[in-house]
């Protein structure tokens, strides 16, 4: 389908802009910090990609900062006067970080229940997006919330919104805080890597969780000349399925995985063969790495090179796929595919090494997503024209 | 887009009591799925036509499961496995997928008490042709006492409802009946409306039910939008 991207903008704990967090990636150093946003409650502090750089400006949730903060340099410069135009908001956490907080009060004083219609208004995913398209003078708002591969789906709705005339811009953003509540979940399911995450490693057992928000500016081709506005890449093929086995586990032989990201080949019009690099999801868990690189084998004669930023960053949850198709645009600039962090020893049961880091002309980009619930993104990437 | 079938699921003690559920659902399931899969496999049942892809509606997702989940954190610093992966909001369509087979596109709209429309909306953007919509939410003693402690606020201004209702559409099939939505709108919502959790999914079974032609608005005041449902029959 071919839908510009005029313009990006990323916090994260790899820095507060999509260049200034590409360079930090180059170097490939990790960007994890113990754990200070909250007490975990646990006997040791986890390393997780928190953003110790202050936000632009505190809103009701950290999630809600984040996402302006990132929004913010997306929609800098642009003249949204007269278009029509939407937000999609991909997000899981919502406004938990606040609801827990306030649960916690509720205990010790119940009178606070009076006060609980606005907290609970502020727990909804729904309002996030209502209030950004309310700052930004939005004309739709879309909230999405498939669990770890919504930023992925909030692109692609986008841009298919784009291609079939309703929108002539739509800002796909992802936005996921760091949370007691997320971070107890994955401990509980005994998949928090303590000391950092390694994806696609031998060693590896499990995630870091991280914090970003990604925005992403989408435009049709049309409104990206009047506004002069180059773009950046393409959003050339979208991908969804459904593993439909388990919650949490993903299909042993990658079926969703590889359904998507044939699906987003196919909508892109794009061999794989033509692909060059895979932004993996790569989470550093187990199972999901070996699914992930078993359903690539399937795709690709000779897998591309692939790598994951969540050693790097750590995972951010719904916020994962905007965030990290955010960065992996960044490489168009310098052709470079940067290393998987973490990473040291092959696993024989993937039987591949990631990318350590390499010069390469890039021109497609396959970025995977998967979630709990089996749920499945990919897009392709094309070269854009800055 | 055409509506090929719909069931709604307003839970009972008799119709509890009588629920089909697999094996798999049937014990330690969250009850907002048990909803969620009554109104989908009675939908489903009325169709030849096998749905290629989900998308699920909902305003506020498992909150059962996440209020536990809370609490059981906030008392014991531990929490529970089933609850936190049921506490997702697209779990109940995850749990649709693995349930009826279905391997397509997967979706889940969470657009405050406008998820109805937004859901409807969002199938004209995915690549299969049928889809399988299921508009769920849950009531729990919590929300009935904020609805107690502050009843001129938001939705909970005309109480809570819970329930399910299930709609297989073909969108690009243009016989009737017909169904459409707007996207969801920012606006100011007037202070003599309220958005009512579930209330716009039972108006739009009525509609169906009837054969009825007509508009449904929906407003949310907590995300200050708008949106507005479309139904057309010959």
């Amino acid at each position: 389908m071919n839908i510009p991207v005029i313009a990006t903008g990323a916090v994260s704990a790899l820095g507060d802009s999509p260049q200034s967090a590409w360079e930090t990636i180059l170097t490939g150093e990790r960007s994890l910090s113990p754990l200070t946003l909250f007490d975990p409650q646990t006997e040791r502090t986890p390393l997780v990609g928190q953003i110790n750089f202050d936000l632009p400006r505190r809103c009701f949730s950290r999630t809600e900062s984040m996402a302006i903060a990132a929004a913010d340099q997306a929609l800098n410069g642009i003249d949204l006067a007269g278009l029509r135009w939407g937000i999609t908001l991909a997000t899981t956490v919502g406004g938990v970080d606040r609801t827990e907080q306030f649960y916690r009060n509720l205990l010790d004083k119940p009178e606070l229940i009076s006060t609980a219609a606005i907290e609970c208004a502020r727990h909804e995913p729904a309002a996030i997006a209502g209030l950004l398209g309310k700052r930004y003078g939005a004309t739709g708002v879309h909230t999405l919330s498939t669990a770890c591969s919504t930023g992925i789906h909030g692109i692609g709705v986008g841009a298919e919104m784009i291609h079939q005339g309703e929108y002539d811009l739509v800002l796909a953003i992802g936005t996921d805080a760091l949370s007691l509540l997320t971070f107890l979940g994955f401990d509980s399911l005994l998949l928090i890597d303590y000391e950092g995450s390694r994806p696609f490693d031998r060693d590896r057992i499990g995630i870091s969780l991280g914090e970003a928000a990604g925005a992403i500016l989408l435009a049709s081709p049309t409104v990206a000349k009047q506004l002069n506005r180059p773009a950046k890449a393409y959003i050339a093929g979208w991908g969804s399925s459904a593993d439909a086995y388990h919650m949490t586990a993903p299909h042993p032989e990658g079926t969703g995985a590889f359904s998507s990201a044939q699906k987003a080949l196919h909508h892109a019009n794009i061999s794989p063969d033509q692909i060059d690099w895979i932004c993996a999801h790569g989470t550093g868990t187990p199972d999901n790495d070996c699914a992930e690189i078993t359903a690539m084998n399937r795709l690709f004669e000779t897998i591309p090179p692939f790598s994951s930023f969540k050693g790097a960053m750590g995972h951010t949850l719904a916020a994962s796929g905007t965030i990290e198709t955010v960065y992996a645009i960044e490489s168009f600039v310098q052709n470079k595919i940067p290393a998987s962090v973490g990473f040291q020893t092959i696993d024989p049961e993937i039987g591949i090494a990631p990318s350590k880091g390499e010069s390469k002309v890039i021109n497609h980009i396959l970025k995977n997503s998967f979630g709990f619930g089996g749920n499945n993104g990919s897009l392709v990437l094309s070269r854009g024209d800055v | 887009m055409r509506v090929l079938a719909h069931s709604l699921f307003i839970p009972t003690a008799q119709n509890r009591e009588e629920l089909n559920l697999p094996a798999s659902l049937k014990r330690r399931a969250p009850r907002i799925w048990k909803l969620a899969y009554a109104a989908a496999t009675e939908a489903v049942a009325q169709t030849t036509i096998k749905p290629e892809s989900i998308i699920v509606g909902t305003a506020l997702g498992a909150l059962d499961e996440t209020v536990r989940f809370i609490e059981k954190i906030h008392t014991s610093n531990m929490g529970s496995p089933r609850q936190f992966i049921a506490s997702v909001h697209n779990s109940m369509s995850g749990m649709l997928a693995m349930e009826l087979g279905i391997t397509g596109t997967n979706l889940t709209i969470c657009e405050s008490t406008n998820s109805t429309a937004a859901a409807i909306h969002a199938a004209r953007f995915i690549p299969e042709s049928t889809v399988l919509i299921v508009i769920v939410d849950e009531q729990l003693p919590l929300l009935e006492k904020i609805y107690h402690s502050c009843s001129n606020n938001h939705y909970f201004t005309e109480g809570t409802q819970e329930g399910a209702l299930a709609i297989v559409l073909d969108h690009t099939d243009s016989r009737f009946p017909q169904l459409s939505a707007t996207a969801t709108q920012p606006c100011t919502v007037p202070s003599t409306q309220s958005g009512t959790l579930f209330s716009t999914a039972s108006d739009l079974a009525d509609l169906l039910d009837k054969k009825y032609s007509g508009t449904i608005d929906s407003y949310s005041p907590t995300a200050n939008c708008s949106a507005r449902i479309t139904v057309k029959n010959d």
